[in-house]
C-alpha cells in the first residue's frame, strides 16, 4: 500500500491528477454517507474512515482490532461473505461497534448485510509530483525529466475483507512504473526487473475465546513481509511516511527487517491478544525460490540472497488503554541467515547462492501513545532497530571489509489529526540511520567516508476531503491530498551536499 | 350453437379484455420503475489488445554507433520496421453517468489496465551480414480518462467514448556486431529504452444492466500514441535515438457494480 521511496525502481506514467479529482467531484453528487479508507473494508464494516484510521493507513485502536480479528468484522450494508454474514453480533464485534459509536458519535448503521454481497475488491492510485533541491536523475533520464516529475505510481488492486466468518485477507497487487533509464545496470540481471508485482499480503484466521477468565483473540497469519501483519504503525511495513516519492534518492542503508525481504518471503505465524492488552506473535519465514519470486513479479536479486532455513520473527507488545488514552510499549525481532547470491549480475547465468551465510540479528524496540480527543487524535510513535551483522559469507568473498557490523535506525514520529473524523493530518518525523563504517559495503560513489549514516526530518500535511462521517462517496471512494517535505542533514555518510536530496512531494492518493 | 357461439364470443371478449388489461399493468409498472443509468460505478475488465509499431531506424542505431560500425558505416537509407504486439489485459474502472430525461446518457470514466503486450522482430544489419538485431517492444500499463455519450434503451446502453490515454512501454535492441565477420569475437550490444506516452483514444460499446446493481459491457477501443523518439541506451556502447509510431486496438469485456447510495 505504501508508495515506497526507491531510486532504482522509480515509477513513470504521468497522469493528470485533476482528472481523478474530477471523478471525485462527480462522486459527491447525490450521496451522503461516511467515508472510509480501503473502501471494501468500509462496505464490510459500515464504519467511517476515522473509525479505523487517523491518517490512513495509520490505525486507531478499532483499526488494530479489526486487523487482529482477521479483517472479518461485518456490520456494514453489504453481506460479509457470499455464503454467510458476520453481522457483528458476537462479543468482540459488539465491543468494537460500541467503540466505533464512541468515535463516530452516532448510531449510523445501515441494516447489516441487506444489500447483498459485493466482492471486497478495491483499487488505489497515487499521483505524485516530485521536486528535489538539485536534479537527481542522471542521464539518460527517459522517461522522466531530470527533476520536477509528475508520475502515477503505484497503482494497486486489493482483496480487502472477509473470505469466511473467520478468515479474511488483505492482498495487494501493484504496478510500479520502471525507474529512469540510467538506473538499469546493463547486466543480464535487468531482465528480472518487473513492473507488476504481488505486494503486501496478509491472510488471517482469527477467533475469540475466554480462557481462565481472560478474553483472547487468537489467530494465524500467512503473509509475505515481516511486520506487514503488525497492528501498530511503529514497525517498518506500515510506518510513516505512508507515501513517498518514487524518484527521489533515499538513504541507501537499512536494516533487513525494514522491507529488505518484503515480497521475497512467505511466512506462517500464530498470534494472540490477551485481555485486550498483551499481544504475542511468533512467525517463521522462508524465502521463495528464485523462479517463484520472478513469477510473482519480484526481482530476486533486489534482496541479498536466500534464507538458510527458516527465519524466526517474534513480537511482544503491551497496550494498556484507559479512557481516551492508548499506550503501547513493545519489542520485536528477527534473525536472518542469508546465503548471498553468487552472481547478482547474472553474467554467469547462475541463480545459485554461496554455501556460507551472513547472519543478521534485528531487535526492535517501539512505543506508541494515542489520545482520542473530542474531534481529534494525537499519536506519538517511536521505533528503534539495532541490527547485528555477522558477515561470514560477505567477508570471505570480500563483499564486506569487516567480519561484523552494526546498523541502527531510529524514527520518532508525531501526528495530529483533526476535524470531521480526521480531515486534516499534520505529521512530523525525525529519522536517523547510523552504523559501523565499512569500506566495501559503503563505498564511493554511493556513500562517503565509508559510512551508512543518514539523518533528517520529514514534515507532512494531509487533507482528507472525504474523511467526514457523512462525506460523499462512502463506501466506494476515498482520497488524501498530501504535501510532504524531506530534509536531510546527513545523507549516505556525509553532510556535504546532503541538502541536495531534500525533496518536496505533492501527492494525491485515491482509493476506490 | 347460437348460445355456444355467444358464450364463446363473450369468453373471447373477456379473454381479450383481460389480456388488454394485463398488458396495461406491466406497461405502467415498467414506466414507473424505468431503469436509470444515473449514478457511479466501479468495475473490472478483461480483454485482448493488438499494437502496431512503426519503428525508425534500428539499423542506423547499431551500424552508426561509434563502438560498432561507426558514423558513415551505414550506406543504406532509413529503415523503418513494423513490430506488432499482442497480449491480454486485466484492469479496473471507476466512473459516473448521468441520464437526462430523454435517452441521452453522459459520463466520465477513469480506467487502468495491466497488459502483457509483447512483440519482437529480427532486423538484418545490411552492412554487416549475417548479423541480426532483435527488436523487442513491451507495454504493461495503460491508464485512460474518457468521456462517454450513450443512448439508453431501458437497461441497454449503446455508447461511444473518447479521451486521453497514457502508455508505459519498454524497448530493447540486442544482438552481436561482427562488422561483416571482421570483428572476432563480435561486439554484443543491448540498447534499452523506456517511454511514458500520452495519446488519444476513441471507442464504442454496448452495456447491459442485468440487475439493478450490476451491468456487463462489451467494448472496442482505438488508441493513437503518435510518434515518440526514445533514447536507446547501451551501458557499454552508448546511446542513440529510435522513433516509434504506435497505434493500439483493444476489445474488452467488463463488469460494473453500480452504486446506488447508502
Amino acid at each position: 500500500m505504501r508508495g515506497r521511496p526507491n531510486r532504482t525502481r522509480g515509477h513513470g506514467g504521468c497522469v493528470a491528477a485533476f482528472v481523478l479529482l474530477g471523478l471525485a467531484v462527480l462522486l459527491t453528487i447525490g450521496s451522503t454517507a461516511p467515508a472510509a479508507a480501503l473502501p471494501s473494508f468500509a462496505r464490510q464494516t459500515g464504519q467511517p474512515c476515522g473509525t479505523c484510521h487517523t491518517s490512513f493507513p495509520g490505525l486507531t485502536p478499532y483499526g488494530r482490532r479489526f486487523k487482529l480479528l482477521g479483517y472479518t468484522t461485518g456490520g456494514g450494508p453489504y453481506r460479509t461473505t457470499l455464503f454467510s454474514n458476520n453481522a457483528g453480533l458476537n462479543d468482540s464485534d459488539a465491543a468494537l461497534r460500541s467503540y466505533a459509536r464512541g468515535i463516530d458519535g452516532s448510531d449510523n448503521q445501515a441494516p447489516s448485510g441487506d444489500r447483498g454481497w459485493v466482492p471486497p475488491v478495491s483499487m488505489m492510485a497515487i499521483v505524485g509530483f516530485t521536486h528535489t533541491q538539485v536534479p537527481q536523475i542522471a542521464p539518460p533520464t527517459d522517461p522522466y525529466n531530470a527533476n520536477d516529475n509528475t508520475v502515477l505510481s503505484p497503482f494497486s488492486g486489493f482483496w480487502g475483507g472477509a473470505i469466511t466468518s473467520n478468515i479474511g485477507a488483505f492482498a495487494q497487487v501493484t504496478y510500479n512504473a520502471p525507474g529512469p533509464l540510467s538506473s538499469l545496470s546493463g547486466t543480464p540481471a535487468d531482465q528480472f526487473l518487473h513492473t507488476w508485482t504481488w505486494d503486501n499480503t496478509d491472510v488471517r484466521f482469527a477467533k475469540t475465546a475466554n480462557i481462565a477468565g481472560l478474553d483472547v483473540i487468537y489467530g494465524l497469519t500467512a503473509n509475505n513481509s515481516p511486520t506487514v501483519q503488525d497492528p501498530w504503525n511503529t514497525t517498518p511495513a506500515w510506518a510513516f511516511p505512508y507515501a513517498g516519492s518514487t524518484l527521489a534518492a533515499t538513504p541507501g542503508a537499512k536494516t533487513m527487517i525494514e522491507g529488505t525481504f518484503a515480497a521475497h518471503v512467505g511466512g506462517l505465524g500464530a498470534y494472540a491478544m490477551i485481555n485486550d492488552m498483551l499481544f504475542l506473535e511468533v512467525t517463521g519465514y522462508k524465502t521463495l525460490g528464485f523462479d517463484q519470486q520472478n513469477t510473482l513479479g519480484v526481482d530476486p536479486f533486489s534482496a541479498p540472497g536466500l534464507f538458510n532455513g527458516v527465519a524466526p520473527y517474534w513480537r511482544i507488545a503491551l497496550e494498556p488503554h484507559w479512557g481516551p488514552h492508548s499506550l503501547m510499549v513493545g519489542a520485536y525481532g528477527m534473525v536472518f541467515d542469508v546465503n548471498p547470491w553468487i552472481d547478482p549480475t547474472f553474467v554467469l547465468g547462475t541463480t545459485a547462492t554461496l554455501p556460507l551465510a551472513d547472519r543478521y540479528t534485528d531487535i526492535g524496540l517501539d512505543g506508541q501513545y494515542q489520545y482520542q480527543g473530542s474531534n481529534f487524535w494525537v499519536t506519538l510513535r517511536a521505533n528503534y532497530i539495532r541490527e547485528f551483522q555477522r558477515l561470514d559469507a560477505s567477508f570471505a568473498t570480500a563483499a564486506s571489509s569487516n567480519p561484523t557490523n552494526e546498523l541502527n535506525t531510529l524514527r520518532l514520529t508525531g501526528e495530529v489529526t483533526f476535524g470531521s473524523n480526521n480531515r486534516i493530518a499534520l505529521s512530523g518525523q525525525y529519522f536517523s540511520v547510523w552504523g559501523t563504517p565499512d569500506a566495501t559495503l559503503y563505498a564511493a560513489p554511493n556513500y562517503a567516508n565509508n559510512s551508512p549514516n543518514s539523518r533528517g526530518f520529514i514534515a507532512e500535511i494531509d487533507y482528507i476531503p472525504f474523511g467526514g462521517s457523512y462525506a460523499p462517496g462512502w463506501p466506494w471512494f476515498n482520497a488524501k491530498f498530501g504535501l510532504q517535505y524531506t530534509y536531510y542533514d546527513q545523507f549516505n555518510g556525509t553532510t556535504v551536499g546532503a541538502h541536495d536530496n531534500n525533496t518536496l512531494f505533492l501527492h494525491a492518493w485515491f482509493a476506490m | 350453437m347460437t348460445r355456444l357461439a355467444c358464450l364463446g364470443a363473450a369468453g373471447l371478449a373477456l379473454a381479450l379484455g383481460g389480456s388488454a388489461l394485463a398488458a396495461d399493468l406491466p406497461l405502467k409498472s415498467s414506466f414507473a420503475e424505468r431503469f436509470s443509468w444515473s449514478g457511479c460505478y466501479l468495475g473490472g475488465h478483461v480483454g485482448g489488445a493488438f499494437v502496431s509499431n512503426s519503428i525508425t531506424d534500428p539499423v542506423l542505431l547499431v551500424q552508426n554507433n561509434v563502438n560498432l560500425g561507426g558514423p558513415g558505416f551505414t550506406t543504406v537509407g532509413p529503415t523503418t520496421v513494423g513490430v506488432s504486439q499482442s497480449g491480454a489485459m486485466l484492469g479496473g474502472q471507476i466512473g459516473c453517468d448521468y441520464q437526462f430525461g430523454s435517452n441521452l446518457v453522459l459520463g466520465i470514466e477513469g480506467a487502468a489496465s495491466g497488459l502483457t503486450l509483447k512483440g519482437s522482430k529480427s532486423v538484418a544489419l545490411p552492412n554487416s551480414p549475417p548479423d541480426m538485431a532483435l527488436l523487442t517492444v513491451k507495454t504493461d500499463f495503460i491508464p485512460t480518462l474518457t468521456g462517454r455519450v450513450g443512448f439508453a434503451v431501458d437497461q441497454l446502453l449503446l455508447y461511444a467514448r473518447a479521451g486521453v490515454a497514457w502508455a508505459s512501454s519498454s524497448y530493447s535492441l540486442t544482438g552481436t556486431f561482427t562488422g561483416a565477420g571482421t570483428i572476432v569475437p563480435g561486439i554484443p550490444f543491448d540498447f534499452e529504452g523506456l517511454s511514458s506516452r500520452t495519446g488519444w483514444t476513441a471507442g464504442a460499446g454496448i452495456e447491459w444492466a442485468f440487475t439493478e446493481d450490476w451491468s456487463a459491457r462489451l467494448e472496442y477501443d482505438y488508441y493513437d500514441f503518435g510518434m515518440l523518439t526514445a533514447t536507446m541506451n547501451d551501458t557499454v556502447n552508448g546511446s542513440g535515438p529510435l522513433s516509434f509510431k504506435t497505434t493500439t486496438q483493444m476489445v474488452t469485456l467488463g463488469l460494473n457494480f453500480r452504486v446506488r447510495g447508502y
